[in-house]
């Protein structure tokens, strides 16, 4: 009975606590927020909270510079990759009228549930992922906007360089069953038709699978097979695919875009890395003021390919807050598709329907465990040679 | 033909993942009738240990100056240890409070506990919700025959699993705890009068098991490569699967089981065109299957129900 | 009227007020303090009420003598909730799906309650309800009313498909058998093409009642509350509705008859009752409200992605349905409320929230094994 005394002590001092820390949202003194959300939970945890510190980062330094002239927060929500929760997340945001603007989600199909929420009340969103093109080219909502790259721009640079300019003409193309898998398979089928390419085979891989060996020895096994070896989904499995493809003993090249740049596929496929291709997401230095201040501030999570996109919504959005103010939000969303804004990325400008020129998309090979820029690598100067001729 | 046979070893390999795992479910479900759905979240646990206690092997200097196979040795050995403790610790506090409930508690308690197994995985463990990388532990030789790559790190966790899944089958027939455990899956009460301490002997069933996931969560972690906070739950599942479909409670069902749900798996990836992103459903469709015209499972008894 | 009386009756409104109060302030309050407080206040208002033993029979006594009274309270709090959350548009959204999930708990009741089939379907029924009225919405433009019953008809004929096969299989069989429908249906959604593949289904336009959107704030008495209080009310609505017919099931022959089965199946055949029939009865009848709930989640989301339907959805009203009580719809209602608030609420946690429901679970489960509500046994009168 003892135990049961003290839970109720414990439970009576919060209960008093609670009285005393009376809380009404929006009885606060004036300062302006900036919605976050993402994936903080479920299995794209690690790139929604290496997004989340980035997006942190942003503002803290903004609040430290203190050339602003209000007060900046970030209010970070969790989309856990459910677009009924990112829904959630998204009223909560709209309806708090604090909240100036927001940047957002990784999961496509969140993104695609959500823009009609931030259309509805009028706030503004960008994308620092989720690289849907329904998101900004089918309604075309003032809005929304996205500062990632979309996968029909990345995919053509793919097949200009590797079909084009390589000559890798035949090609084995395997995606994961998700939005974005999909996306890729329709962007690069789309690409590789353009350039004259073929594809000798599809494959789709169910979400979450770690054995891809059958449909890899099926490929091994194609007469005449393929030079390429396309992967459309994220690191995990691309990682896993280039390490069985070792183990089988096949010699193909290994291709994909931006879902596989990270560090993460070369630390774990190790040696079996070695000689992928693929078309990149900015490239951002180790040396650069991003890199050191995010590593000063000690977040626990790496900030993966998709913080340096975080980082710079967040600090475009607050370009275009003081060029307009924060008060009227629709001066805010036409601002932010005006800007011309220069940032770790580059130069981002936006098009018509909200996307990014350019994204910075770079070509990068692996080697050395390490995703080097192909003009710096040695293959390009011909010191190794890519497999798969 | 080589394509064939090789398709075959994946297969085989595949399945042993699996027989490992669904021996644990059948194991715990004949001794105390109990589903434990939290068992592949323990497997998780011991790749997760094998990749700690290598790190530390690692950082004390051992890597150098000990022969690589001691090394493996340890991790088995301190894996075994970890993993036993907890799947115990688990049992007494999740698994034991229920006994005298109705079965919906174990059901929910445990998912419940497989929850808060991955949650605090990806939490605590340093860049938990990424893929980890698992050590290369085993050789990694590979010999040819024609055109078929052979590996000898796949053989070894092959002949592992098959050791490892003979030697609880000898322990259950012929040692007298494995006595103790199938008296008190026929009646416990009846176990207690005679002099057996069934709570005791419940507490080794699940040391145990989880034992056995914790070596299989190894095993997996070699095979794979790769191991990630949440393979507990897919895994947990087909084992479950595994030992439903081949009978609970019977042992040769469990491996009867993991076969059939592994071939069908591996095979429907490779020979059905555009069938691998329906692997899963293809196998479950087989499970469903099985279940409707074999209901208590291929090799399971048809309990007569005593009116 | 007695004085006594008198008393009595604004005693208990004081305390139903304190409850409704608490409620509304946990949905209201941002800050980690304040919520764990009301939290803390709420749980604590519970325990007291168990163990004051004059304050217990009190309260049994009022409710049951003045049931009407504080049933008519309670309702008045309900319609009036989104007036006073007008500012809270978020919190009707949660409410909102608080219902949503009370109602696919009800229905998960009369197979796990009352005739102990442990069915983690309802992902796949409560998706087959979605994605039947949004592709009818989309390909032949079928307006939202009539949609509603046939996403339901939809669920309960997948339910029919689906327990027919059950009929042999026992407990934890059956049990698997339902996770892996659920998983396939998961799966096929996920991959085939005329489902919209991982895209899903978007463009789904919201209901109309003749002029009126649901898309649109309502307008009354000069205040406008927010337009997700359309879906609430017609959640509410529907909730009450499958209260009801659980009310009517319970005390009619099809709920002796499960609950007969829950007992002894083969007792239950030798009396007479046709157990297959009641089995798949219930497999209908929850899949039916599962659909029922579908379609309405559908059109208000606009936009629906398998990612919404997958195995998870199954577990948390399966753990919504034990810890509120079986057979007890009142605990249930209770435990969906707190099931799907609480995550939510819980967003101030940002990444521990997952860890903190499960170990939720877990004690609760612990500390009160037979369920918030225990389950209810008959009284025969």
């Amino acid at each position: 009975m003892k135990a049961n005394k003290l839970i109720g002590y414990i439970l009576l001092v919060m209960a008093l606590l609670s009285l005393c820390s009376s809380d009404f949202a929006y009885a606060q003194k004036k300062l302006i927020k900036i919605g976050f959300i993402g994936p903080l939970t479920g299995p794209n945890a690690g790139v929604g909270l290496g997004a989340r510190n980035s997006a942190d980062l942003a503002v803290k330094q903004a609040n430290e510079r203190g050339d602003f002239p209000y007060k900046l927060e970030l209010v970070v929500l969790d989309d856990a990759s459910d677009p009924t929760t990112g829904v959630a997340a998204a009223t909560k945001l709209c309806t708090d009228p604090l909240v100036v603007a927001a940047t957002t989600h990784f999961n496509s199909p969140v993104g695609l549930a959500t823009i009609h929420v931030f259309h509805r009340y009028g706030v503004p969103q960008m994308f620092w992922g989720g690289i849907h093109p329904d998101i900004t080219n089918k309604y075309n909502y003032t809005e929304v906007t996205r500062i990632c790259p979309n996968t029909l721009v990345e995919h053509d640079n793919l097949a200009r360089f590797v079909v084009q300019k390589l000559g890798y003409k035949d090609w084995s193309v395997i995606y994961d069953m998700t939005s974005y898998g999909k996306s890729c398979l329709d962007a690069v089928k789309r690409s590789l038709a353009r350039t004259g390419a073929n594809v000798l085979s599809e494959d789709g891989i169910a979400v979450g699978a770690v054995d891809f060996r059958p449909i890899l020895s099926k490929i091994k096994a194609m007469k005449p097979g393929p030079q390429v070896v396309y992967f459309g989904g994220v690191v995990t499995e691309a990682s896993l695919i280039k390490i069985q493809m070792t183990e089988l003993g096949m010699k193909n090249l290994y291709t994909g875009v931006t879902g596989l740049d990270s560090e993460t596929f070369n630390a774990t496929a190790k040696d079996a890395a070695e000689g992928s291709l693929i078309v990149g997401k900015a490239y951002i230095d180790e040396s650069s003021p991003f890199v050191k201040a995010y590593k000063a501030a000690g977040y626990k999570e790496y900030y993966e390919a998709t913080g340096p996109y975080a980082y710079d919504s967040v600090n475009l959005i607050l370009e275009a807050i003081k060029k307009v103010g924060p008060d009227d939000k629709k001066k805010l969303a036409q601002a932010i598709r005006e800007i011309e804004y220069h940032g770790i990325l580059g130069v981002t400008k936006i098009d018509e329907f909200g996307q990014t020129f350019s994204g910075g998309l770079n070509v990068k090979a692996s080697q050395d465990k390490k995703w080097v820029i192909w003009e710096d690598s040695e293959y390009a100067k011909g010191k190794r040679t890519l497999p798969g001729k | 033909m080589t394509q064939f046979i090789e398709q075959i070893i994946f297969a085989l390999m595949l399945s042993s993942t699996y027989a490992l795992i669904s021996v644990g479910f059948t194991l715990f479900f004949g001794a105390i009738n109990i589903v434990h759905f939290s068992h592949g979240d323990v497997a998780m646990l011991g790749a997760y240990f094998g990749i700690i206690i290598y790190g530390l092997l690692g950082s004390a200097g051992l890597m150098g100056h000990v022969p690589p196979w001691l090394i493996t040795l340890a991790i088995f050995l301190f894996t075994f240890i970890l993993v036993g403790f907890l799947g115990t610790l688990f049992e007494r506090t999740v698994i034991k409070p229920f006994r005298k409930s109705p079965l919906l508690m174990v059901l929910v308690a445990t998912i419940a506990l497989g929850i808060v197994i991955r949650e605090a995985v990806r939490l605590f463990y340093p860049q938990g919700s990424n893929p980890q990388v698992f050590p290369k532990i085993l050789l990694g030789k590979h010999f040819e025959i024609g055109n078929l790559i052979i590996r000898v790190d796949h053989l070894l966790i092959f002949l592992i699993s098959i050791l490892l899944i003979s030697f609880m089958f000898l322990f259950i027939n012929r040692t007298k705890t494995g006595l103790a455990i199938r008296a008190i899956s026929q009646d416990i009460e009846a176990s207690n009068l005679m002099g057996i301490n069934s709570d005791i002997v419940i507490a080794v069933t699940f040391l145990i098991g989880s034992v056995l996931a914790g070596v299989a969560g190894i095993l997996i972690g070699c095979y794979q490569t790769v191991v990630r906070f949440d393979i507990g739950l897919m895994g947990g599942i087909k084992g479950f699967s595994a030992a439903v479909v081949g009978g609970l409670g019977n042992f040769y069902g469990a491996i009867v089981g993991s076969l059939i749900l592994g071939f069908i798996e591996s095979l429907s990836c490779a020979y059905i065109p555009g069938g691998a992103p329906y692997k899963d459903v293809f196998a479950f469709i087989i499970v469903i299957f099985f279940l409707v015209f074999k209901p208590s499972g291929i090799l399971g008894k048809t309990i007569p129900v005593k009116i | 009227m007695k004085g006594k009386e008198i008393l009595n009756i604004c005693l208990l409104m004081i305390i139903e007020t304190l409850f409704f109060a608490l409620v509304y302030f946990f949905l209201v309050f941002e800050r980690t303090y304040s919520i764990l407080g009301i939290l803390a206040s709420i749980i604590l208002l519970s325990i007291l009420i168990n163990k004051i033993d004059p304050l217990n029979s009190f309260l049994r006594r009022s409710f049951s003598r003045y049931k009407k009274l504080a049933v008519l309270y309670g309702a008045i709090f309900v319609v009036g909730l989104p007036l006073l959350l007008k500012n809270y548009p978020y919190q009707i959204f949660i409410i909102f799906n608080a219902g949503l999930f009370a109602i696919l708990a009800l229905g998960l009741n009369w197979q796990i309650g009352s005739t102990n089939i442990v069915n983690f379907a309802t992902g796949a029924s409560f998706a087959t309800g979605a994605y039947t009225s949004a592709l009818l919405a989309k390909y032949t433009g079928l307006p939202f009313w009539i949609l509603l019953p046939i996403g339901g008809l939809a669920a309960a004929g997948i339910g029919f498909i689906l327990g027919l096969p059950c009929m042999k299989t026992k407990t934890y069989y059956l049990s698997l058998v339902t996770i892996a429908f659920t998983l396939i249906v998961y799966l096929l959604l996920n991959n085939l093409n005329w489902t919209g593949g991982p895209d899903g289904i978007s463009d789904i336009p919201f209901p109309k009642i003749g002029d009126h959107s649901f898309g649109s704030p309502i307008r009354v008495f000069g205040l406008e509350i927010p337009f997700q209080a359309n879906f609430y009310y017609l959640t509410i609505l529907l909730v009450l509705v499958t209260f009801i017919v659980d009310r009517r099931l319970r005390y009619s022959r099809i709920g002796l008859a499960w609950n007969a089965i829950r007992s002894d199946e083969i007792a239950a055949e030798c009396q007479g009752i046709d157990v297959t029939y009641s089995k798949v009865l219930s497999f209908c009848l929850n899949f039916f409200f599962d659909g029922v709930a579908g379609t309405v989640f559908a059109f208000c989301m606009s936009h629906i992605s398998p990612e919404s339907f997958t195995f998870n959805v199954s577990v948390t009203v399966v753990a919504i349905v034990i810890v509120g009580g079986l057979d007890n719809a009142v605990g249930v209602l209770f435990g969906s409320l707190l099931m799907t608030v609480i995550p939510e609420k819980f967003q101030v946690f940002q990444d521990y929230r997952m860890l903190i429901f499960g170990l939720l679970i877990l004690m609760m489960l612990l500390l009160r094994p037979k369920g918030l509500f225990p389950q209810t046994v008959r009284k025969y009168e």
